[in-house]
């Protein structure tokens, strides 16, 4: 028998060696990158980047969750979007609704945003719930994709909505993992540390972990992107298929124009797009176009220019995004809500200049 | 809790160290030590569960003692009945209240009415299938005095409980694991040694294969209607080899953990891929469940004796309860159905028995006619899972629709050529240990140590590999 747990302990000692280094190296409350990418991260980086009090703001939106949507409401601005409108205390529409007491509703329904706004305007929604802006908002690497796989026939009525929400899974959280011992984590944490310093995304890893001649981030001189930044440019170079999504916007447009509502869109770019002039190999990696393809189109909708605002603020300042995330810092929300907000009041100016004008000739 | 799981990789040496180094010079209290450790196993998932076996195994303790006085054959039938209608009782109660209030709230409405019913929010205690089944083993086959009643409480709530296959089989025998508890086991090292290899087998089943399969199968299979008839195949086949890995892997780690222990479970899968007809595949797949029904069911009922009639009736019952036994849905009756479909034929022309040793033994390779029987058997199984996964009969038949259509002529839409890979490397494996009692129990035995070593922690770093996108045992739904 202690020939068995002998040999039994040295088959898996190995195993209870990666379990250790790993439980002494592995971060499990870093961002979304360096949990995917298993990159250490200090456990300190987000307190020290002095954004507590951002995080801790009341929350000034509410969501459709906790609505009644029998009754009647009035908002200024409806928000629809993905994980960069989930970002709640620190969130853009939550900048929004402090300013100017604008009432901002968040439609916090999980899926396709291009595709939930259509369901919404194709249903009864804006019946009851009367805005005048609505903001929709989707990261760059997925725009032109969810705008190409799209059903934009479906209609999500009133009871619909208010059965997704009883769902007892959209109350779900999703919770963090730790490194577990039956979990590729074991392996992956210390093979990528290794494989990093030969492969910009130690060759499997879904992180990429780029070098850069600038100071970018408080921590760390590199940037960590998602692959799919990288893997999405070739189709937001084709302008064709950006021209689909510019179509689909303005399609949306008129659509909501008809119930006297105006689309505001906001695209939220990738880290790899925004911080890529700032890349030590950039020759090796194609350059985002998608932002130059998307200015230059025809819109019917209000348009927020969030790369070229990123851009310029990436040069003056750090921690525009977070180092170990996709989404961006308290930082860009506020730009981003400061810039709508300009939008909105040059929109409405114009808007009411041309009514002044039109009363005036009549 | 999960055998792929920290709670279980915690609890086996605790346990192991308990029964070998503590209380291994008392039988009575190493079975004691087998039941504790079993209930907590059990009481793991849910800790109300363990009312419903611990009823179920005083009720049948309790008869089987009473099955023991001599007394008048017709008391000793009404005891046989307390304990099937007890067990059936809680199997139907807990598993098929639901389906057949929905069943006959469908069928009302047939006459143009409708009717309200009140489904109950009921928990399917895990296992309660299997646990339940064994026990009624034990008091059939002491009312047929093929066993002697046990008056060791312990030993016999250790082998109803017996923790490594009380959730997913292999379904038990009284006359065949009960007697293993009245003899103190002691320690054998090479049964040990192969115990930890068939375990390390069956985990690579199910956490690289079985639930690999099942992330593909699961995509097409719930958005069947965006899939081309090519891909369709693919799911399918996908699917076909997600329960095989995730069924006979389980059944795997429970035997090769069984040894650990020093006990000797049945097989429970012997190859049933490599079928050259039906009959055959049926006496290669979930050997415990089949030969229970054959031993329990089928030979009550006649069996094949009697006319051809009598054989047909008996052959739909037992593919039909089968079938039922695996779920409270019409898709599972229709699978049961149709293997007695295929089963029959061959039955009939007494041809059931044609393939009673496994195929190509002692060669490398199958003969084309071998090659050709068992791809056209494995075809039929496939077609048939169809109808086991899908949500509905309805979902079945669309899917098969869409299968045998024009579609099925195009590239698929889904190709995970990792996933493919790692299919066909199992197979192989498969093949080359196919008479043996798993794939790899002979498998480097031969070979020098170290290559023997790189081995099995190819297949261990394999295993953590893919360890992560953990997919719950399907069987433990039964």
């Amino acid at each position: 028998m202690n020939q068995f747990f002998y040999k039994t302990f040295m088959f898996v000692s190995p195993v209870l060696l990666l379990v250790i280094l790993n439980s002494l190296v592995y971060n499990k409350y870093g961002g979304d990158l360096s949990r995917v990418g298993m990159i250490s991260v200090d456990p300190d980086y987000r307190k020290n980047l002095g954004f507590s009090d951002e995080y801790a703001r009341p929350i000034y939106y509410e969501n459709l969750s906790d609505i009644n949507l029998q009754k009647e409401l009035f908002y200024d601005i409806l928000t629809v979007g993905d994980s960069f409108s989930e970002q709640k205390n620190y969130g853009y529409q939550n900048y929004l609704s402090e300013k100017d007491s604008t009432k901002v509703l968040h439609v916090d329904i999980k899926g396709n945003p291009i595709e939930s706004l259509y369901q919404l305007v194709n249903g009864d929604f804006f019946d009851n719930i009367k805005v005048n802006y609505v903001i929709l908002q989707s990261v760059e690497r997925h725009f032109v994709e969810r705008a190409i796989k799209l059903d934009s026939s479906i209609a999500l009525k009133t009871q619909d909505i208010e059965r997704i929400f009883e769902s007892p899974t959209s109350s779900k959280k999703s919770s963090r993992k730790s490194v577990e011992i039956f979990s590729s984590d074991v392996i992956k944490s210390p093979l990528y540390y290794l494989l990093y310093h030969l492969d910009d995304n130690a060759f499997f890893s879904k992180v990429y972990r780029l070098a850069t001649d600038s100071l970018l981030f408080s921590y760390g001189n590199d940037l960590l992107c998602y692959y799919e930044d990288i893997q999405k440019t070739p189709l937001n170079n084709d302008r064709d298929a950006v021209v689909i999504l510019n179509n689909t916007l303005n399609h949306l447009a008129v659509q909501l124009a008809e119930k006297e509502i105006k689309l505001i869109v906001l695209p939220s770019p990738d880290k790899f797009d925004i911080y890529f002039d700032s890349l030590t190999d950039k020759e090796n990696y194609p350059k985002p176009l998608f932002f130059e393809h998307l200015r230059s189109m025809k819109k019917k909708y209000l348009y927020v220019d969030s790369a070229t605002i990123l851009t310029q603020a990436t040069k003056k300042e750090k921690d525009i995004y977070f180092y170990d995330d996709t989404h961006w810092t308290p930082i860009a929300s506020k730009l981003i809500a400061n810039n709508i907000l300009e939008i909105i009041n040059d929109y409405t100016a114009k808007a009411n200049l041309s009514a002044q004008d039109t009363m005036a000739s009549e | 809790m999960l055998f792929n799981s920290i709670d279980f990789a915690v609890f086996l040496p605790i346990v192991f160290f308990l029964y070998w180094y503590v209380f291994n010079k008392n039988i009575r209290v190493q079975n004691t030590l087998v039941f504790i450790a079993s209930y907590v196993f059990y009481g793991w998932w849910d800790w109300r569960f363990l009312s419903l076996i611990a009823f179920s195994t005083l009720v049948d303790f309790l008869i089987g003692i009473g099955l023991a006085q001599p007394q008048h054959e017709k008391k000793r039938k009404i005891l046989l009945w307390i304990s099937i209608s007890v067990n059936l009782g809680l199997l139907g109660f807990f598993k098929y209240y639901n389906f057949f209030l929905d069943s006959f709230a469908t069928a009302f409405s047939f006459f143009g009415h409708s009717l309200q019913v009140d489904r109950l929010t009921i928990i399917l205690p895990v296992g309660i299938s299997f646990y339940t089944f064994q026990t009624l083993s034990y008091s059939i086959d002491v009312y047929k005095r093929k066993l002697t009643p046990t008056k060791d409480f312990f030993a016999f709530a250790a082998f109803v409980s017996f923790f490594p296959q009380l959730v997913a089989g292999p379904i038990e025998r009284a006359t065949h694991l009960l007697p293993q508890f009245y003899h103190r086991r002691t320690f054998d090292y090479h049964k040990s040694i192969d115990g930890l290899r068939q375990i390390l087998w069956g985990l690579f089943k199910k956490v690289v294969i079985a639930d690999n399969c099942a992330i593909y199968a699961n995509q097409i299979f719930n958005n069947s209607d965006d899939y081309s008839g090519s891909t369709l195949v693919l799911g399918a086949l996908f699917f076909a080899f997600q329960i095989y890995g995730d069924f006979s892997g389980y059944s795997d780690i429970a035997i090769g953990t069984a040894r650990l222990f020093g006990f000797d479970l049945m097989q429970n899968f012997a190859f049933p891929y490599f079928s050259r007809d039906m009959a055959e595949f049926w006496r290669r797949w979930h050997i415990s469940l089949s030969t229970w029904f054959r031993d329990y069911l089928y030979i009550p009922l006649g069996g094949s004796r009697g006319g051809t009639l009598m054989k047909v009736r008996n052959t739909f019952i037992i593919f039909i309860v089968s079938g039922f036994w695996h779920g409270a849905n019409w898709t599972f009756v229709i699978w049961g159905a149709l293997n007695a479909v295929y089963f029959l034929p061959l039955l009939l022309t007494k041809s059931n028995r044609r393939h009673l040793e496994v195929v190509a033994k002692g060669n490398t390779f199958p003969s084309p006619r071998e090659l050709l029987n068992m791809s056209v058997t494995f075809s039929f199984t496939v077609i048939a899972w169809v109808f086991f996964r899908a949500e509905s009969v309805q979902h079945a038949w669309s899917y098969l629709t869409r299968v045998f259509s024009w579609s099925l002529i195009s590239k698929p839409q889904v190709i995970p050529k990792t996933t493919i890979l790692l299919v066909i490397v199992f197979v192989l494996i498969e093949w080359i240990g196919r008479e043996n009692r798993y794939a790899i129990s002979d498998l480097g035995l031969k070979w020098r140590k170290p290559l023997r070593y790189a081995m099995y922690y190819v297949f261990m770093f394999a295993i953590i590999w893919h360890s992560g996108k953990e997919q719950e045992f399907i069987y433990f739904q039964f």
